[in-house]
């Protein structure tokens, strides 16, 4: 009977003990958040959170926090596989003098196999003090890593590194950018700018438009291979696209896009780089061009203040244009 | 036994040793591209961090951008004997933050909004402050975790 009684108590003991346990991990697939929620609530559609910071504690790895009205959801940082997605609904990020999103992948589990973060419709303003958009760092102990951001826009960042979109990382990973604007940055709109040479980081750049950098409008440093399709890059003060590859070499294929009233229009600013031009208005800039360049031969290059180096013909002497 | 180190002449292992040091240092700091942005003179720009305690001077406070960075101070002195401050930081929602020159005293107060943004521009005398001096800024009860600390402003 004692026996009995023994084993009872230890059972409940351990279902006691179990108890927080399980519900410190509930987590779940979908969140969401709220412009009057409370993030003491489990963010479930009934009961949803203020912030992005609260709920993604309460979202699952490779789970989905969304909207479910307009609101400020606040700056967060992200530490596991998730998607944020608040289409069809107005979602701001508000970030005074600090970044609005931070993706440190180093942070990330070894266990997320999948390391992808999404980002969709948010509006990240810094209210003209704020110093990165959305940051992506790590590659020392997490190496890859995806990051995609969709229909999103990035405004007023004149603090400290002062960029829209940054990503210096050095293991290596992907980075995909469609439908988006940047401007009003104190330093970069768009930015890969590793600090060392670090391994190749993959990106694709489609319908964004960057204006108004006080320094490059899109920057792709060391062990950078960039294709930028639809761009419109303007009014950048002094570069609107430039490539660095100062430690190791940096690809930059551009088409079908609009760069204009720049300072420069496209620079191969420092070491080992290629900038292939195709199907693109290059117009208004102070100067064209700064070192090497090449171009397919269908760009159309007018109005600028000066020509710089003129781009060299991509294909060989019998098919000079390298269409093919 | 024991060999005294030999100090001149230099092994010409050494010397590339050397050299190859200077490269590589060399080549590090232009890892990144680095933008020519001018600067004013009489501005400094430091983080605040989320971090509890600090020295006066913030010699112990990170300048380097992470996570924990919740804010910007910029410090600039003005030629009226005073020196303005502009803070904006992001932190708890609908909060009083007290604003302390650290070892000197309290300078004003800086409330966050519904989001949790908070922006104040205040000035005070260059003359309580010495050539390097940071600030604190904390809520009225300041439990752990919730002490914001400059990095350093140096005009040395």
């Amino acid at each position: 009977m004692n026996r009995i009684a023994l084993s009872l108590t230890i059972a409940a003991t351990f279902l006691l003990l179990g108890l927080p346990t399980t519900s410190a991990h509930a987590q779940a697939s979908r969140t969401w958040v709220s412009g009057v929620g409370d993030d003491v609530n489990p963010c479930s559609r009934t009961a949803p959170c203020k912030t992005f910071a609260g709920a993604i504690s309460k979202t699952a790895l490779n789970g989905e926090i969304n909207c479910l009205d307009p609101g400020g959801f606040g700056a967060v940082t992200i530490t596991k596989s998730i998607t944020i997605d608040c289409h069809e609904v107005f979602a701001s990020i508000l970030f005074s003098g600090t970044n609005g999103i931070n993706i440190p992948f180093n942070s990330f589990s070894a266990s997320d196999t999948r390391k992808t973060v999404r980002l969709r419709n948010l509006n990240l303003n810094g209210v003209d003090t704020g110093i990165v958009g959305i940051r992506i760092t790590g590659g020392t102990t997490i190496t890859g890593g995806v990051v995609i951001i969709e229909d999103s826009l990035i405004d007023g960042v004149f603090a400290g590194a002062a960029t829209g979109i940054l990503d210096e990382r050095t293991g290596g990973g992907e980075l995909y950018i469609s439908n988006t604007s940047v401007r009003n940055a104190g330093t970069f709109g768009i930015a890969y700018n590793p600090g060392a040479a670090g391994q190749r980081v993959d990106i694709a750049l489609d319908n964004v438009r960057v204006q108004n950098a006080a320094n490059i409008g899109i920057l792709i440093g060391n062990n950078g291979r960039a294709m930028i399709n639809r761009a419109v890059v303007t009014g950048n003060a002094q570069i609107g696209i430039g490539g660095s590859g100062s430690l190791a070499s940096a690809e930059v294929n551009v088409s079908n896009s609009v760069i204009s009233n720049n300072g420069l229009g496209v620079g191969n600013l420092a070491g080992t780089v290629t900038i292939r031009l195709s199907n693109n208005d290059i117009s208004f800039n102070t100067t064209g061009f700064s070192g090497a360049t090449q171009s397919h031969f269908n760009n159309r290059i007018q109005g600028n203040g000066s020509l710089g180096p003129a781009p060299s013909p991509i294909g060989s002497t019998s098919n000079p244009t390298g269409l093919q | 036994m024991r060999y005294a180190m030999p100090i001149f002449p230099l092994p010409y292992s050494s010397i590339w040793l050397g050299a190859a040091m200077l490269v590589g240092t060399t080549i590090a700091t232009t890892a990144q591209y680095i933008p020519h942005t001018p600067v004013d003179p009489n501005q400094r720009q430091a983080v605040l961090v989320n971090q509890d305690v600090s020295d006066c001077s913030g010699r112990d406070v990170s300048s380097v951008n992470s996570p924990a960075v919740r804010g910007t101070i910029w410090a600039t002195r003005l030629f009226d004997g005073n020196t303005s401050l502009k803070i904006a930081m992001t932190a708890n929602r609908n909060t009083v933050y007290k604003i302390t020159i650290k070892c000197v005293g309290p300078i004003g107060d800086l409330k966050t909004d519904e989001e949790g943004v908070g922006n104040l521009s205040l000035v005070f005398p260059t003359k309580i402050v010495g050539a390097e001096y940071s600030f604190e800024l904390a809520p009225e009860v300041a439990p752990a975790g919730s002490r914001y600390q400059s990095a350093q402003i140096s005009f040395k």
